[in-house]
């Protein structure tokens, strides 16, 4: 029985590829760059440099984490209640226990590692949680030393600062990681969707944030209310009328129904329906109760109307009167497609993409984007609306059809065309190898996700803007960021020229986004 | 019993089930699906396809390309959507050629990464390309692209109306807890859609650590090496070395019960009634100890109970052999301790009890009224009556060879500086019970 002994020093890696299967890659790559060896540094000092960094994926729910280079993380966390007990706490387990969750408290507080609103929370029970959570994940999960290997942070866009110090300082404190980096979540998911320019749609739990994204940089975001917290939210109410009285409306069993049917319900499958009728019209749904379950029968036009309705509001005509935080989910996209030059906005709309908890289903992405192109439709480009200015409108093309002559020729300009000729001509053939890509269409693709995108650029060296070293971050905290940032831009091409800044001193370091 | 044949699964042999399974899923999947070539010719074409269908597209939807695809080329299918796994690869290969391509850092002599791609292909070309002089350069693209194709990684979302998908069943659709139970991903799949796309999961393993002191690095904890034995080569416990302290209501008639290890739900503190508490310390170390004790007079929190600890300062006799004690007589006995029958007197400044290793002394509480409005959220554990307590311990280390040990085996008679007296702080919570409370 004596299993041939492997050496202790394996690396976890090897035994990971193992057992998935073998890529096929199409050409022989050389294995990236492990380390460096130039004249200059003696050799064998090298070994151990380069490690596979950790990527953990934050959000307010969960936590993803994994070893770069995969294409899947290999564990997400989720927050609960009962992460956050004592250690030794075991009465779940024991028969009758139902969770203490009262109508006064806010919904979902237990299960949210932060919330936007930091009035009354409690800061030191977040780097609590993060720091067991990032402790579980280690030794359970990954088995790796924590400080030995890199971190890299994906968090979102719009991440308040307190949180992001407090996460910041747990993780420096308590181990000696010697970076962090950090990567915004809609620049991740674009690099999985392998598109350099796109509109990113993150459906998460508090909130639904929209962010254009040209070059790989953010460069316009919007966020609104409407999201998973909502949705459960107006689903309980809508449930409590609806259900037999005695059945369980908390989050986690309202999360479960609706990532189960959502998917399905959503889907316009009218020629469906009319094929089997009454088989999909209806969704029989065993409702666990307080003791055990019962019968629930959901029509499927109600559930996908109570969905439609939190996520995607009445209709276009009521938007005038809604909170900039509570638009509805078309309208945010349409204000941030609104808001940007119309070259970026040509390229963004036809880079739309989903990410986030709430737009798992895909029943939901579709319905989003049908909605947003009726809405465009109806609107245009114009960003003066309201009924005055339609009436006037149509006034306007009624006289543009009224005339008939030509334009003037007095008013065409040969010298200038001839110009724009020949440098259209020369543009042309400079970029012949880059071809015009979609423009100026609704399209949807699909993304991997913002974790597997910062697990690509890990595996691809590519460095972020915001790098933050151990002890100057102990030291100075969040202040200690520059405001500026073209620092990095302005190393980059130092060291380009040859006059690299000697390793390990950064003249200072930057917030990029987040500052 | 269920066994793998009726799920239709054959295994060849009892080893390497995972490798298996991997293959038959494989296999399953290149049936359903085309086979998506992946040779050069087949992705370059596709590319190209794309190349120019994007430069008229209306709307550039990949059902499209089919129609063509198979005319051009004579290829029986078009290409499918890559799964997960095939697809993070595609576009890894993709970025990498696309760096390569665009790199155009020119790097000296002396930051040079040798092994690295960009700069080995720079190598090759400037050595192979004395062949080829006549052939144009390919010119350097200053920006990189975006992925264009199915090969490439993009993937265009459908209608989802043109999927095909069989009537729903809500009991087909996988729970929360199964889909929890998928990672680590690429073994399972975590977006399972049907529980007939979950995958078996190999069981988590654990592992075996040892632990060090944050402090000075010195092993705590060292299991065995071998896999089924669960000793410990070294094991150095806490509890071995301060007092394990237990407490327990002191026995009057009607009065509480003590309840069990879990606790007793229906036992609960009156508030504003004063209770009485027996605290037993035992001393686990070969010395006798002396114990103070300290706590805040109210407890730290929402609600401030009140604390009493009737004898502070006590002492604890060493953990000896049985038969150490009628003969050495090293212990001085109270008092009190001579009139005390099986209950003992509740003095301040005496101890209750005492015995050869362990010593009880009384703490009064006095519990806060818990009063809740109905508005208020309700806090689990609100009603726990907890108490702070710091615990000072101080003894001497008599035994020579355990001092010596302790120095490091240093050579001498006497150990200079050291009289062997140690001494240790720490603070414990001691959790009594919960408060009877009321809501208004």
């Amino acid at each position: 029985m004596a299993s041939p002994t492997k050496s202790p020093t394996k690396p976890r890696a090897d035994l990971r590829r193992g057992l998935s299967r073998s890529e096929n890659e199409t050409t022989p790559v050389t294995p990236p760059t492990r380390f460096i060896s130039s004249n200059l540094s003696t050799p064998g000092s090298a070994y151990g440099k380069e490690d596979d960094a950790v990527i953990i994926e934050l959000s307010p729910r969960y936590l993803k984490a994994g070893i770069e280079g995969e294409s899947h993380p290999q564990i997400r966390y989720d927050f609960t209640p009962e992460k956050a007990q004592k250690l030794g706490d075991y009465r779940q387990y024991l028969p009758g226990y139902t969770r203490q969750e009262s109508k006064n408290g806010a919904w979902g507080e237990g299960h949210e590692l932060w919330r936007n609103d930091l009035k009354n929370f409690d800061l030191g029970l977040l780097s609590d949680k993060v720091e067991r959570a990032v402790r579980e994940i280690y030794n359970k999960h990954l088995l790796l030393d924590t400080g030995h290997a890199r971190l890299v942070l994906v968090v979102p866009g719009l991440l308040p600062h307190p949180v992001l110090a407090t996460i910041l300082q747990t993780i420096l404190e308590r181990w000696s990681f010697p970076t962090v980096t950090l990567f915004p979540t809609p620049v991740t998911a674009l690099v999985a969707a392998g598109v350099r320019s796109g509109l990113v749609i993150e459906i998460g739990w508090e909130e639904t944030t929209v962010t254009a994204v040209y070059e790989y940089r953010e460069v316009f975001a919007r966020r609104s209310t409407r999201a998973s917290k909502l949705l459960t939210r107006k689903f309980v109410e809508w449930a409590e009328k609806r259900l037999p009285h005695g059945c369980m409306l908390d989050l986690e069993t309202v999360e479960e129904f609706l990532a189960r049917i959502a998917r399905h319900v959503c889907d316009d499958k009218e020629k469906q329906a009319a094929d089997n009728t009454g088989t999909s019209d209806t969704i029989d749904v065993q409702w666990p109760t307080s003791s055990f379950t019962q019968q629930v029968t959901f029509l499927r036009s109600e559930l996908k109307a109570e969905i439609q309705q939190s996520l995607l509001g009445n209709d276009i005509e009521e938007e005038g009167h809604a909170d900039d935080e509570e638009l509805p989910v078309q309208q945010v996209i349409y204000n941030v497609l609104l808001n940007l030059p119309p070259d970026i906005r040509g390229i963004c709309i036809s880079r739309m993409m989903f990410i986030g908890d709430g737009a798992d289903q895909l029943g939901l992405q579709s319905l989003i984007t049908k909605s947003f192109s009726r809405h465009l439709e109806a609107k245009g480009w114009s960003t003066i609306q309201g009924k005055k200015v339609r009436r006037r409108r149509e006034g306007l093309s009624e006289l543009a059809q009224g005339r008939v002559q030509p334009v003037d020729v007095r008013h065409s300009d040969t010298i200038w065309t001839e110009k724009a000729e020949t440098e259209e001509r020369y543009l042309r053939e400079k970029h012949k190898h880059i071809q015009p890509a979609t423009y100026g269409v609704v399209r949807q693709i699909d993304t991997l996700g913002s974790w597997a995108g910062a697990s690509l650029l890990g595996t691809l060296k590519v460095k972020s803007f915001v790098e933050i070293q151990r002890e100057r971050f102990l030291s100075h905290g969040l202040v200690g960021a520059s405001r500026d940032l073209d620092v990095s831009v302005l190393q980059q091409r130092m060291s380009t020229i040859g006059l690299r800044p000697k390793a390990g001193e950064r003249t200072s370091w930057t917030l990029a986004g987040w500052g | 019993m269920w066994t793998s044949l009726d799920a239709g699964i054959d295994f060849a042999n009892p080893s390497g089930i995972r490798q298996q399974l991997e293959k038959k899923d494989r296999d399953r999947k290149d049936n359903t699906k085309s086979t998506f070539s992946t040779s050069r010719t087949g992705a370059y074409n596709d590319v190209s396809k794309a190349r120019g269908a994007s430069a008229l597209s209306k709307e550039y939807n990949h059902s499209a390309e089919p129609a063509d695809q198979a005319d051009q080329q004579g290829q029986p299918d078009p290409p499918k959507p890559l799964d997960h796994q095939s697809r993070f690869n595609a576009l890894k290969s993709f970025h990498r050629e696309e760096l390569i391509a665009s790199d155009t850092n020119q790097t000296s002599a002396l930051d040079a990464a040798f092994s690295s791609p960009s700069s080995l292909t720079r190598l090759m070309n400037l050595y192979s390309s004395s062949g080829g002089m006549l052939k144009k350069q390919k010119p350097k693209i200053s920006v990189m692209r975006e992925a264009l194709a199915i090969s490439e990684g993009l993937q265009i979302v459908t209608d989802p109306s043109l999927r095909d998908d069989s009537v729903f069943a809500y009991d087909d659709t996988p729970s929360p807890e199964q889909t929890a139970y998928q990672y680590p991903a690429p073994l399972g799949n975590p977006t399972a859609v049907k529980v007939s796309e979950l995958k078996p999961m190999p069981t988590l393993l654990r592992t075996k650590r040892s632990k060090r002191c944050a402090a000075c690095k010195h092993i705590l904890v060292k299991p065995e090496l071998k896999v089924t034995s669960t000793r410990y080569r070294i094991k150095l416990v806490a509890l071995n070395y301060i007092p394990f302290i237990t407490l327990k209501p002191v026995p009057t008639p009607g009065g509480l019960l003590s309840a069990g290890p879990d606790g007793d739900p229906t036992v609960k503190l009156q508030p504003g009634k004063p209770s009485q508490w027996i605290l037993t310390l035992k001393n686990p170390l070969f010395e006798n100890v002396d114990v103070s004790l300290g706590s805040p007079s109210t407890t730290p929190g929402k609600h401030g109970h009140k604390v009493t600890i009737l004898c502070p300062q006590f002492s604890i006799g060493k953990n000896g052999d049985v038969w150490d004690d009628p003969i050495s007589q090293t212990l001085p006995k109270s008092d009190a301790q001579m009139s005390l029958g099986l209950g003992g007197e509740q003095i301040a400044g005496k101890v209750y009890d005492r015995g050869r290793n362990w010593t009880s002394v009384v703490i009064e509480i006095v519990a806060s009224s818990i009063v809740k409005d109905k508005d208020e959220p309700i806090i689990q554990d609100d009603d726990l009556l907890q108490i702070p307590v710091r615990v000072n311990l101080e003894w001497k280390v008599t035994d020579e060879q355990a001092l010596r040990q302790e120095h490091g085996d240093k050579r001498g008679t006497e150990i200079e500086g050291d009289d062997g007296s140690r001494s240790l702080s720490f603070w414990v919570v001691l959790g009594i019970g919960r408060v009877a409370g009321h809501t208004v």
